[in-house]
């Protein structure tokens, strides 16, 4: 039936939505283009047949009622379409509102690594989408950082441990060695980034 | 989304926390820091800090003086507690006698929550946590009472779920953190049986009209 290959695609949908809710950095899983495309071809085949029920002049209810159903499973395949889209569009908003942006805004290379699941369409979004966050960012609220950490603050100052090598890196408020299984005990709101990705412990 | 799904519909704790420590609480400080008035020369020292706080009234702050109780935001007080710089004096209700009294009540009203604060849970944990030395009452019998009061009023929740409706439902009393760990229960069952309610309405409605013709 025409509608199959659109519930085969929303059940990939729903799946991928399960994983990203599972475990959030997880990476997002391939691009079905196989199957969108078959849809596609689905939806050229339905178009086809209504203009040729169009240009059946000698109207009776049958074909009117043809046609109807033919919209229907055209409609059908749309909403299937645009609801796998809409899914994975949500998980790369929140993919970018996370890891990008953060620190270096210029790190768009290294953190979605996922990159080649992404259509070509998906990955020029993913890009204008940062633009469009980076944009905010250096609107009228400067002074806040609007990709930070959402949970409030707490304590001012926080013991870190260093997790990963990196050398002398940092920061705005400083520099820190960051040797591997070194102990700090720093303010909060410098060592965020870098605990957001992954080089420090909180303790 | 900019917004994670799990702070979509409800509060994290953390957020919770951070609402409550706004509020006002009483300490103890063990610092001075009201301006001395020197007899003679009519101005204040010139050296000292004034503080200057933009969430909170900065009065109290910067007239402290040791040992005589006043009023500042809990958070300060926490601050300043983890320096030894006060000693928080517990809520009035957070003793082993109003406990009682609470868990008492709760008893004795089956369908009724007794009138705690909308934040005991909250203040209750963190000052058990942070300041346990400034109870009158032993913190561990404290730690039980609360406890037992949180399972009492939990049971009638609990209770009180079988009556989700479509319309309404009251909740007096409960406090942030009960009405926080329910709400996507119960808006979620709520907002369904609103679904079912409405489109019989709309049928019923639909066929009336279909007679009336």
């Amino acid at each position: 039936m025409y509608g199959d290959l659109g519930n085969k695609l929303i059940r990939e949908a729903k799946r991928t939505q399960q994983l990203m809710s599972s475990s959030s950095p997880a990476q997002l899983p391939m691009y079905q283009e196989e199957m969108v495309r078959s849809i596609l071809k689905e939806v050229a085949h339905l178009q086809r047949n209504a203009e040729y029920l169009k240009e059946q002049t000698e109207s009776g209810k049958l074909f009117k009622c043809q046609y109807f159903v033919t919209m229907l499973c055209i409609e059908r395949n749309k909403r299937c379409l645009l609801a796998y889209e809409k899914t994975r569009s949500d998980i790369l908003d929140s993919i970018v509102w996370d890891n990008n942006g953060m620190e270096m805004l210029s790190s768009m290379g290294s953190t979605n690594h996922s990159s080649s699941n992404l259509s070509h369409p998906e990955q020029e979004y993913i890009m204008e989408y940062s633009q469009l966050i980076s944009d905010m960012k250096t609107g009228d609220l400067v002074d806040i950082d609007l990709s930070g950490s959402l949970s409030p603050p707490s304590d001012v100052f926080i013991d870190v441990r260093v997790l990963k090598d990196a050398g002398e890196i940092q920061t705005e408020y400083g520099v820190f060695n960051l040797i591997k299984d070194s102990q700090f005990f720093v303010r909060q709101t410098d060592v965020e980034r870098l605990i957001q990705q992954g080089y420090l412990q909180k303790l | 989304m900019s917004l994670p799904g799990y702070l979509e519909d409800k509060f994290s704790p953390e957020e919770i926390q951070f609402l409550v420590e706004n509020e006002p609480i009483k300490i103890m400080p063990r610092i001075t820091t009201r301006q001395k008035r020197r007899i003679g020369s009519g101005r204040p020292a010139e050296n000292t800090t004034q503080w200057k706080l933009i969430t909170t009234n900065d009065y109290n702050v910067n007239n402290m003086v040791a040992m005589n109780s006043t009023e500042v935001a809990l958070w300060l007080a926490l601050l300043l507690k983890q320096q030894g710089k006060c000693s928080i004096v517990a809520p009035s209700w957070l003793t082993l006698k109003q406990i009682d009294k609470f868990i008492e009540f709760e008893v004795r009203n089956p369908t009724r929550f007794a009138n705690l604060p909308w934040n005991w849970l909250v203040i209750a944990r963190l000052l058990f946590q942070r300041a346990p030395d400034d109870f009158r009452d032993p913190v561990h019998l404290l730690r039980g009472k609360v406890q037992d009061l949180r399972e009492v009023r939990q049971g009638k929740i609990a209770k009180g779920l079988q009556y989700l409706n479509e319309s309404h439902l009251q909740l007096d009393n409960l406090s942030l953190v009960e009405v926080n760990e329910m709400r996507p229960l119960v808006v979620g069952v709520m907002d369904k049986l609103k679904e079912v309610h409405n489109s019989t309405i709309k049928e019923n409605s639909g066929e009336l009209d279909d007679y009336d013709v």
